[in-house]
């Protein structure tokens, strides 16, 4: 259940600043 | 969630940079911040970068309160596999940080008067001025497992089969990965002044996209 995964919390925190390398964003980037 | 911020780097070493200058801006401004560090691969490069700023004369780590994020129930700190050791030999020494700056979590099977004055020492100080998070490939936060309860105080859980197949790489040797761990819970972390949330490698990119980068 979706939902119920901690990450889906972060939603309620209050700044959240995400720091990926491109393996795992994945999408190809733009700009 | 007031403030999302998404930052893409091109490999490991520039996030692991990019987030080593997020967390001295946040000291140069803070110098006494508490930080909830977490242990594993992934945050490993950016305290890697903190301690050659350091070495530098560019980072001070010296004023910081750390709380430790997360730890197995029955593992002696003395142990080479215990996340509080780790912490200790990668973070806490190679920066410096006093001992008396450092909060342990209670040991597995502490009564829980004991973790309920974890929550409260922290609740007390004021909170988390940044959390440094990894994520777990089933969508974890620290030992936080699934199904999550965003307002779960600091505890002692059951690991997911999942939790328990990862970190098994740790552990070698056949050596069973322990089953029960202590966490900092959810309402702490979500409840940092600021998360950093460290995510590298395409294993991690499902629970990313499915998870931490939409508002």
């Amino acid at each position: 259940v979706t939902a119920e995964l901690p990450a889906s919390h972060l939603q309620r925190a209050e700044d959240v600043t995400v720091m990926l390398d491109r393996d795992a964003w994945g999408a190809e980037l733009s700009g | 969630v007031s403030r999302l911020s998404v930052f893409v780097l091109d490999d490991y070493e520039a996030m692991s940079r990019a987030a080593a200058d997020l967390v001295c801006d946040l000291v140069r401004e803070v110098p006494s911040a508490s930080m909830v560090l977490a242990t594993g691969e992934t945050p490993m490069g950016l305290y890697r970068e903190l301690v050659h700023r350091r070495a530098a004369g560019a980072f001070d780590a010296s004023s910081l309160r750390t709380y430790q994020l997360d730890e197995y129930a029955g593992v002696a700190p003395s142990d080479p596999r215990s996340l509080f050791g780790w912490m200790t030999r990668s973070v806490l020494e190679p920066l410096g940080i006093p001992p008396e700056h450092v909060v342990r979590l209670p040991g597995g099977g502490a009564p829980d008067g004991a973790l309920f004055a974890y929550d409260r020492e922290l609740e007390e100080r004021g909170g988390f001025d940044l959390a440094v998070l990894g994520i777990g490939e089933n969508g974890h936060l620290g030992f936080n497992e699934p199904p999550s309860d965003a307002g779960s105080a600091t505890s002692e859980v059951e690991l997911s089969p999942e939790t328990l197949r990862a970190n098994k790489r740790y552990w070698g040797d056949g050596a069973p990965v322990p089953n029960r761990a202590i966490t900092t819970g959810m309402k702490s972390l979500l409840a940092s002044r600021r998360i950093l949330l460290l995510a590298s490698g395409s294993r991690k990119r499902e629970i990313v996209a499915a998870r931490c980068t939409a508002p």
